[in-house]
């Protein structure tokens, strides 16, 4: 658990984020998200190398973009962060694709997180139709 | 003064058994598969259980120097010593207080290689050895706060800072702050981190520590020290920076180096050695599914080599030439083959409507012999109204597209596979 974060939603906005998950799997999922706040944070998956990240359709009350970032869930200790990635065409029409290829080898316990909305860390709100993420670079 | 002399008297004794029962508390809870799973790969083994254990193990060093160091200004050691070397004295308190830290860098990754039946390797001691020596460094620094700090506060402040310090670099941006703490995360299979990655947090945590040791000297003018150990520190930490500000997310790897063997031509096929007890029949189903393609009238260019995804470079080769796939894990009947053919129908375009890739894929799956594989990908995927909605699509089709000649099943799979329109060319004639 990232304590810096915990602490974020403990105190957060009384924002309802809703998180519809659609398949239970490990692999390949989508969802979406409702009203969420900076600091939000995706389900955990499993994954290994590779992760996609998908937007379409994405609504905020602030500025057109929002900042994603990949995030490993290590027990007792502070998460493990990778890149940062702003999603813009998503508000736009169109699809916002971060791609994340450092992940290593092993089975991890991944997730995102909303940082920044409309370049903002307090105060917008963010909803996605559809949220999807790959994690197989391969696929098949 | 004797070891076990120094040993009896020091604050080890009570605090060494809280310093391995958090250490044991880290390993327990922080481990994330089985050791067995590391493919008796030693570095990635002993990397495992280290990766959480790093700022335990310098916080404990640093808090355990500001005790003892205070302990010894409180007995008034260094007046009635006053012809004793500084140095001598410190170590003799030191040794006892870096051994709970060496004993936490080494017990949990010895315990996590026998409990994989792996043998310790050189490759795989050096960031145990990376780790006591950064150890050594953080007692040095907390010694030298120990003496001119109360030891009450001090020591269980720097332990705290110490530890947040070092733990909360992994979540920070930007990444060279991590690379220079001393702490790394776990590493994979054919990895080994470069002795570059492993110089720059000696390189910080030595240059504050011989900094703050020069101090000591009995020569020259007290200015004239204090400048010389600024430098020596300013220099390692400016040095490790520097060393450190380009790199990405990993620190340099050196990558591929587990041995491997190979088997076969076109494909030639490469699997690590401790998974080379299915390197035939990886072969065999990578060449049949390649030919079957090929025959079924597939763009297939087959790739001189294939290789294992986890014991190579991190970038793709250049070209088609080399394909890396799982192979290591795939020890099952067309586990190789099946992924063998989803890389050899290849899509134009990035993004492909799902209902045509599927069907692509099961028709590959079909004319292959491995439909049974094309189920269980999407039994793991999850089974929804939805997807069983696409699933439908995908045999109908499937099944439309295998009922026609081989010219028709050849035009369909190229224009599929060429096409980047929206909709599924499935009606191609």
């Amino acid at each position: 658990m990232k304590l810096t974060a915990r602490a974020a939603m403990t105190a957060g906005t009384a924002a309802v984020i809703a998180l519809v998950l659609a398949p239970t799997a490990e692999a390949n999922w989508s969802s979406s998200i409702s009203a969420a706040s900076v600091s939000f944070e995706s389900r955990r998956w499993s994954d290994e190398l590779y992760s996609q990240i998908k937007f379409t359709g994405c609504h905020t009350d602030g500025s057109k973009s929002t900042d994603i970032q990949m995030w490993r869930d290590i027990s007792l200790q502070p998460d493990d962060s990778y890149d940062n990635k702003t999603f813009t065409a998503c508000f736009n029409g169109g699809t916002s694709n971060g791609e994340w290829t450092e992940l290593g080898s092993g089975m991890k316990n991944v997730y995102f997180q909303i940082m920044k909305i409309g370049g903002s860390t307090f105060g917008p709100q963010l909803s996605v139709n559809s949220v999807s993420v790959d994690t197989t670079k391969a696929d098949g | 003064m004797k070891f076990t002399t120094a040993l009896r008297s020091s604050s080890v004794r009570w605090a060494g058994p809280a310093v391995l029962l958090l250490a044991a508390l880290y390993y327990m809870t922080g481990e994330t598969a089985p050791p067995s799973q590391y493919h008796h790969w030693a570095p990635a083994i002993v990397s495992a259980p280290l990766m959480t254990l790093y700022a335990l193990a310098y916080a404990a060093a640093a808090g355990l120097g500001v005790w003892e160091s205070g302990r010894l200004r409180k007995a008034h050691i260094w007046e009635s010593l006053p012809s004793r070397s500084r140095y001598r004295v410190a170590a003799n308190i030191l040794l006892p207080v870096v051994i709970p830290s060496w004993v936490v860098l080494l017990l949990p990754p010895a315990i996590s290689l026998a409990r994989s039946g792996t043998a310790p390797t050189l490759d795989s001691l050096r960031l145990p050895l990376m780790g006591m020596l950064v150890v050594v460094c953080h007692a040095i620094a907390g010694f030298a706060l120990g003496s001119v700090l109360p030891r009450l506060i001090a020591a269980p402040v720097v332990a705290v800072v110490d530890w947040i310090a070092v733990a909360f670099t992994r979540a920070t941006d930007p990444y060279w702050l991590r690379h220079v703490s001393g702490q790394f995360s776990d590493i994979g299979f054919g990895e080994v981190p470069r002795l570059v990655s492993l110089a720059a947090p000696v390189l910080l945590a030595g240059g504050v520590a011989v900094g703050l040791l020069l101090l000591w000297l009995p020569l020259g003018p007290r200015v004239l020290r204090g400048v010389l150990a600024l430098g020596v520190a300013a220099a390692g930490v400016l040095g490790a920076q520097h060393l450190a500000r380009d790199w990405p997310h990993d620190p340099p790897m050196a990558t591929g180096q587990a041995p491997m063997d190979c088997s076969g031509v076109h494909p030639r096929v490469c699997v690590p050695r401790v998974a080379s007890g299915n390197l035939d029949r990886a072969q065999r189903e990578a060449s049949r599914t390649l030919s079957t393609l090929q025959a079924a009238g597939a763009p297939v260019a087959a790739p001189d080599q294939i290789t294992d995804i986890y014991n190579g470079p991190a970038a793709a080769g250049p070209g088609d030439r080399v394909w890396r796939m799982n192979l290591m894990t795939a020890d099952r009947p067309h586990e190789v083959g099946y992924q063998v053919m989803v890389r050899a129908l290849k899509f134009r375009c990035a993004e492909v409507p799902l209902v045509r890739a599927r069907s692509v894929w099961l028709w590959g799956a079909t004319r292959t012999g491995q439909v049974d594989m094309y189920q269980e990908r999407r039994r793991n995927e999850g089974v929804t109204p939805e997807t069983r909605q696409i699933e439908s699509q995908v045999s109908d089709q499937v099944r439309d597209v295998l009922d026609r000649s081989q010219a028709a099943q050849r035009t369909w799979i190229r224009s599929n596979l060429d096409s980047c329109s929206k909709s599924a060319t499935g009606s191609t004639t």
